[in-house]
């Protein structure tokens, strides 16, 4: 166990132990994670901060909307007690590859829905919490039966998506007693304090970058962005803290 | 030191002299600045003084300067005209200190010197004089007024018609307001915003939804607000903006006599924002200006950020985008001008604002004045010039002003002057200022009726007057600012009591919502206050209740709590002794003495005689053209009574029409001084009366906005977002240059040192296509776009959306494919690949990945619903490392676990591996004719494979290839790129990919299009190369080309049409010629046919052949 390593907490965070174990097989190698993606500290003003995440699984699921058994499956799969209505997200507990990780499943539309490995714990971290082929197995059994795509016992399954996106998009956490206007200066959603509360999420844009913005807390938000253009969306809102110092 | 080519080369001298130490026109009195903060800046290269709380025209005016700027086309002299945003003439262009070297440079330019806070430093400089104020050689313009006419510039510069440029040239710097400031710092770089904290000027946007938008923060909207922010406990989200620095409107200069919650209107003021602001559902925005009302209640408010100028890590503007459930308006009304000859003199002002400038400012503009007025309101202005110590004289349009007001008897018993019944119709100047003015009565009421004309109500020139003053305050009665209202759609009528246009109050109320009240189907807005009519403070702050609760209650039906209004009184009422009760609001006095309106100009009457001998030259009246010169309407624009007339005489009807021709009410101000004076003298000389005119459109903006405020945040290198790949900085650290290819940077080609430099671009481009011929080239592909297609409905799909079938594709195998467009046209193309039963891999061109997702997504949400197939973009998830080249497969094979020899993956097969470990899948495809592999691998690790690929490939002689050697390679092998080779009206058969079609296929997009006749039919453009006869011209890319090569004497017209374009051209290094793809009609039959190419140097031969130039067979490529 690295000293970087965490202790395992009972809340349900990852488990280092076993983290660093199924990280060491793929970092070890000569292939490396790289740090192409926002990191650190970028907040001009002490009044809010804005932080880079280290990349985290992250799935898209389709799932049609009258499919009851399935969301039903997919409840009891990611240890929520229902599916997130509009604009909405809930908090997950997933086993995988025997440790438990906290999570949220976003809404996206009707039939999509978004799992991304909670973003509190990884702020800065060194180890990813890559999850994902653990995570789709699983949705696989569950959902599928085992095979991909394919068919059961000589019946044809049900009929759902579940992709890997986690390297599609970086995570952004704006937080702070000025981060509600940091993020309204170029998000045309209502970010006020009673429109934008903890659990809401919303597709929009910051500035020319499409993002999936969620509230984590009255002064926490995460910002969700296609990894092409998180350098744009790392400066401009880094700029838009600026006015934010006084 | 002033670094522009324009400034005075005499400022810096100037700025050394002492500010001046008194302040000559400032009075003792109690108002609203403060006289312990004294704030030094400078104008015009001079250094003056003024107190916190100044504008800038205000501490100006204090120290006695008069003369602020140059009119706009006869350069007269202009002083300030009125307050705050009305004004039309003291406009100014600041200066500021570069943040990169220090210099001064211009900055803001057309500001209004009544808006502009006093600050500390604060540098401004006049506009639209040369050499000076004092002195401006512009002012030469005068004396040829007579050819200044209206389309002056039209009817004179018109021949010959080249020679504009020239002219241009020269009007732009003639008749020209302030100069554009051209940089006051590099724009913002983001790689160093750490560095350029708090110095770079910016500015910068925010967005509000209010359940009530308040414009105005007059007493109607500040009353408003505290109705609204108290409803329901607090439930509704209240946003008040005024553009103003301080709340309360016409109360910050009222009169003593009037209280607000039991204190001076001024102190009760503050009291009450004060305790506005304690309201956390309430926002106050001041200085801020509402300037646009869209549609669906969408309004834009550009706030001017207090304190920005003193510390830079503020913006110095923020433009607020509002979505309002509810608007409320309470903008207030403007007073008016009168149009008599020289009434843009310095000196003259609205009568209003010379009481605004005692009250507030403690400013006394004149020790001898005069009143102009129609109405009450003036009498107060002359009221509050006598309390300061001017001699005041008054002259009343009204017939018997006498008897009826108690405002009027006051004014006689300080005994002040009145001369009832009559007009001012000339202002004398000396040295180009108000040296007095000329009265006459009006005609007898005889005399006017046989006139029968109300448009031509002249003075009797038998009762002349002259009175001497520096200093006539003209109210020509106040018109409701309606241009938001009118902006959101609301509809205008005249009202003759008033005299103007006011909002449509009726057509509001046959809605369900109460009167005062605008609504359509897409917003709902109400007014209150002076807009709405309201005569006196204690009508506007029952209007402003009344529309609050109602708006209050409409919203309460949303909300869980019920609206309890709080039935409160409001506390502002009259103080004082009883005697002053009529002495409260002079709007009050107004509706009981109602003001007249004034005829469209003022002139003396025909019969006139010269009765003091200075009457001369303007005797003449009626129509004439020589009459209403000099008689101001826009003085800004310099455009008169005469230019007008003279636009109806040349048959202008339309009012638009006018104001266009003759630029009136085009000022910056937005015409809020001249429009009605100008419908007015439209009205007389069309003989139409204005209610039948109507007014020109109100557009936002309401006042002229900065375009930084517009721009905010984007621009420089945030102006848009540039996409990058994860081996971005690997492309940059080999010294790539880089191709823009949407929003993405894609590396273009790396350039090697040579002996003098870099390579160029063709060297370098033939260096990388050489190796990836001859050993292995490496190519960043990540940016292609790549789709996840899953569900029973798959295949189905995919049939549909590409020609060919998919029906045989086994897991594992890849297949090539295009996609048409309903029309037939291709629009992308890709392979894709079967990676489960029910579950494809589709790719994307880097351009087309948005949009085939939406095609997709389209189709499969309005017309096949019940299709079970989903499609999700995985585009960046992946990192594509391509690696093509004859020993392509024995550098991967030392990475991959599993083996890759040729029978274990095939061309046109794909495979799950590991690369070190890390799953990837390969694809062997082959962009370049070669045999090629595209490695997939998480986003994450695509760097780290590429310098990976880089360190191995090394003993492989690899070469990093750009998008230009791939596009050469492609082109070599006759692959077409859609959007290049193709324009929208390429077919598949005129692509010569008649192979790729699968007419035996029930459906697929653009099948039936296929079969129509015009898309068979014989002449159409199609896909062919072609060979230079010089094999080393290479023919520039969109190249007409022509059946012969006959061409005029003027070289570049051809006798023959063309019948085609070079698509795709480059020098093939590995062919050693160079190569072209075109579209030619009828290209395929006629292969070996000998065309032309109309290129710079001439006609070149050019032969059609097979648009394979390289391995026709494809046996490198499968290898």
């Amino acid at each position: 166990m690295t000293a970087e390593s965490k202790t395992i907490e009972e809340s349900g965070r990852v488990s280092s132990d076993s983290l660093s174990t199924d990280l060491a097989a793929g970092l070890s190698a000569e292939l490396r994670m790289q740090h192409f993606f926002p990191r650190g500290e970028g907040s001009l003003s002490p009044l809010v901060s804005i932080r880079g995440v280290e990349p985290l699984s992250k799935i898209i699921i389709r799932i049609a909307e009258e499919d009851d058994a399935g969301r039903r499956e997919l409840v009891k799969f990611f240890g929520c007690n229902k599916l997130p209505l509009n604009n909405k997200y809930v908090a997950s507990t997933v086993s995988v590859a025997g440790v438990s990780l906290a999570g949220i499943l976003l809404w996206l539309g009707p039939n999509e829905y978004m799992y991304r490995v909670s973003t509190e714990d990884y702020v800065d971290s060194e180890v990813s919490a890559d999850f994902s082929n653990e995570l789709l197995a699983g949705l696989e059994k569950v959902l599928v039966g085992g095979h991909v795509g394919g068919h059961v016992g000589g019946h044809v399954s049900r009929h759902v998506s579940f992709v890997d996106v986690s390297d599609y998009y970086a995570v952004v956490r704006v937080s702070g007693a000025r981060a509600r206007r940091v993020l309204q200066k170029n998000c045309p959603l209502d970010l006020h304090a009673r429109a934008f509360v903890a659990g809401d999420c919303g597709q929009s844009v910051y500035g020319k970058s499409s993002i999936l913005l969620s509230c984590a807390s009255a002064n926490t938000f995460a910002v969700q962005v296609r990894i092409s253009m998180s350098g744009y969306l790392w400066e401009l809102l880094k700029f838009s803290t600026i006015s934010e110092s006084c | 030191m002033i670094a522009e080519d324009n400034a005075d080369g005499n400022s810096s001298a100037m700025a050394s002299e002492q500010p001046r130490r008194i302040l000559p026109l400032r009075l003792s009195t109690r108002a609203r600045i403060d006289r312990g903060k004294r704030i030094y800046f400078e104008f015009d290269g001079r250094s003056y003084f003024g107190y916190a709380g100044d504008t800038l025209a205000s501490a100006l005016l204090a120290s006695g300067e008069s003369i602020f700027g140059r009119s706009f086309k006869y350069h007269r002299k202009r002083g300030v005209f009125a307050t705050g945003e009305e004004e039309p003439n003291a406009l100014v262009q600041l200066l500021e200190e570069n943040v990169d070297d220090g210099r001064l440079v211009l900055s803001e330019p057309n500001l209004k010197s009544t808006q502009v806070l006093l600050r500390s430093g604060l540098r401004a400089r006049s506009q639209n004089r040369f050499p000076s104020l004092k002195f401006d050689l512009g002012a030469v313009a005068g004396f040829f007024s007579p050819l200044l006419v209206a389309g002056f510039y039209y009817k004179t510069f018109m021949y010959p018609s080249r020679a504009w440029r020239f002219y241009e040239y020269f009007i732009r710097r003639a008749a020209g307001l302030g100069r554009a400031p051209r940089s006051l710092g590099l724009p913002p770089r983001i790689a160093d915003s750490v560095r350029r904290v708090g110095r770079k000027p910016f500015y910068e946007w925010m967005q509000a939804y209010p359940d009530v938008l308040i414009v105005g923060g007059g007493l109607a909207g500040l009353e408003a607000a505290e109705v609204l922010s108290s409803a329901s406990d607090g439930a509704l989200r209240v946003m008040l903006v005024e553009q103003d620095s301080d709340f309360g409107g016409s109360l910050l200069h009222s009169d003593p006599d009037v209280k607000v919650d039991g204190l001076t209107a001024s102190a009760g003021i503050v009291a009450r924002v004060s305790r506005l602001r304690t309201r956390e559902n309430l926002h106050l925005l001041s200085h801020s200006c509402v300037s646009g009302y869209y549609d669906g209640n969408f309004l834009t408010a550009f706030e001017h950020v207090m304190g920005s100028y003193e510390d830079n890590r503020l913006p110095r503007q923020r433009m607020w985008r509002i979505r309002a459930k509810h608007v409320l308006l309470a903008t207030g009304a403007s007073e008016r001008h009168a149009v008599f000859r020289n009434n843009d003199l310095p000196g003259i002002m609205l009568a209003d604002s010379i009481r605004a400038y005692i009250r507030r400012y403690a400013v006394l503009l004149g020790r001898t004045a005069v009143i102009f007025t129609n109405n009450d309101n003036g009498y107060r202005s002359a009221l509050a010039l006598h309390e300061a110590g001017a001699r005041v004289e008054i002259v009343d349009w009204r017939k018997d002003s006498g008897v009826r007001s108690e405002i009027v008897m006051r004014a006689r018993k300080a005994g002040i002057v009145i001369y009832s019944n009559s007009g001012v119709f000339e202002a004398l100047s000396s040295n180009g200022e108000l040296s007095g003015v000329r009265i006459a009565e009006r005609m007898s009421a005889r005399a006017e009726a046989e006139g029968e004309d109300s448009f031509r109500i002249e003075l009797d020139s038998s009762k002349v007057r002259t009175l001497t003053c520096s200093l006539l305050g003209v109210s020509g009665g106040f018109v409701p600012r309606v241009h938001l209202f009118s902006q959101a759609g609301g509809k205008l009528v005249f009202d003759s009591a008033s005299n103007c246009y006011v909002a449509d109050v009726q057509a509001a109320s046959k809605s369900r919502l109460s009167s005062n009240t605008f609504a359509s189907n897409t917003f709902a807005c109400r007014l209150a206050g002076s807009l709405s009519g309201a005569h006196d403070y204690a009508s506007a702050l029952e209007q402003g209740r009344a529309a609050a609760l109602d708006i209050a209650n409409h919203l309460s039906k949303h909300l869980s709590k019920h609206l309890r209004p709080s039935g409160r009184p409001s506390g502002i009422g009259r103080g004082g002794a009883r005697a002053d009760t009529n002495i409260i609001s002079s709007c009050e006095e107004m509706a009981s003495a109602p003001s007249e309106p004034l005829p469209a100009s003022l002139v003396l009457g025909a019969s006139s005689s010269m009765v003091d001998g200075k009457a001369n030259g303007i005797s003449n009246t009626g129509l004439s053209a020589g009459r209403g010169k000099f008689c101001f309407l826009d003085l800004q624009n310099d455009s008169t009574e005469a230019d007008v007339r003279l636009a109806i005489r040349e048959g202008y009807r339309s009012l638009e029409h006018v104001k266009r021709y003759t630029t009136t009410g085009m000022a910056t101000d937005q015409g809020k001084t001249s429009n009605m004076n100008a419908i007015s003298v439209a009205s007389a000389a069309l003989e139409t009366p204005m209610a039948e005119l109507g007014t020109t459109t109100y557009r936002p903006p309401y006042s002229p906005q900065s375009f930084g405020a517009f721009v905010g945040a984007h621009c420089g290198e945030l102006f848009h977002p540039v996409r990058t790949t994860p081996m971005h900085a690997a492309h940059i650290s080999a010294g790539a240059y880089f191709e823009d290819v949407g929003d993405w940077k894609r590396p273009w080609f790396y350039p090697q040192g040579k002996r003098h430099g870099l390579e160029t671009l063709s060297e370098a481009c033939a260096r990388e296509s050489y190796g990836v011929r001859n050993s292995v080239g490496l190519f960043d592909g990540s940016t292609l776009g790549k789709i996840d297609i899953r569900g029973p409905d798959a295949l189905w799909l995919l049939n549909m959306l590409y020609t060919n079938s998919f029906d045989n594709l086994k897991i594992g195998q890849c297949r090539y494919a295009i996609m048409l467009t309903e029309a037939g046209m291709i629009f992308d193309d890709g392979v894709t690949a079967r990676v489960g039963k029910d579950h494809y891999y589709m790719t994307t061109t880097t351009g087309g990945a948005a949009r085939v997702l939406s095609w997709i997504e389209e189709w499969l949400q309005t017309e096949w619903p019940t299709r079970k197939v989903y499609a999700t973009s995985v585009s960046e998830q992946w990192a594509v490392c391509v690696v093509g080249g004859p020993r392509a497969r024995a550098l991967l094979a030392e990475l991959c676990e599993d083996d890759i020899s040729a029978s274990a993956l095939p061309f046109m097969r794909f495979m799950d591996t590991k690369i070190c470990n890390i799953s990837a899948r390969i694809f062997r495809v082959s962009f370049s004719g070669e045999s090629a592999f595209e490695i997939n691998i998480p986003a994450r690790y695509g760097e780290s494979l590429w310098h990976l690929l880089c360190e191995r490939g090394v003993d492989f002689d690899l070469v990093k290839y750009g998008t230009e050697a791939v596009h050469l390679l492609r082109a070599e092998k006759g692959f077409l790129i859609p959007g290049q080779d193709t324009d929208g009206t390429v077919t598949p058969y005129d692509a010569n990919m008649g192979w790729i079609v699968d007419k035996g296929k029930e459906d697929f997009f653009g099948k039936r299009s296929l079969a129509c006749a015009g898309l068979t039919s014989a002449g159409r453009k199609q896909l062919v190369g072609l060979l230079t006869t010089d094999s080393s011209f290479t023919l520039p890319e969109g190249t007409q080309l022509l059946e012969s090569p006959k061409v005029s004497k003027f070289r570049r017209k051809p006798y023959t049409k063309s019948i085609g374009w070079v698509s795709s051209s480059y020098y093939s290094p590995n062919l050693e010629k160079s190569i072209a793809l075109a579209l030619v009609e009828d290209g395929l039959r006629r292969k070996g046919d000998t065309i032309y190419a109309l290129t710079d140097r001439g006609c070149e031969a050019v032969k059609i052949v097979s648009s394979v130039f390289f391995d026709a067979k494809g046996e490198r490529m499968r290898a």
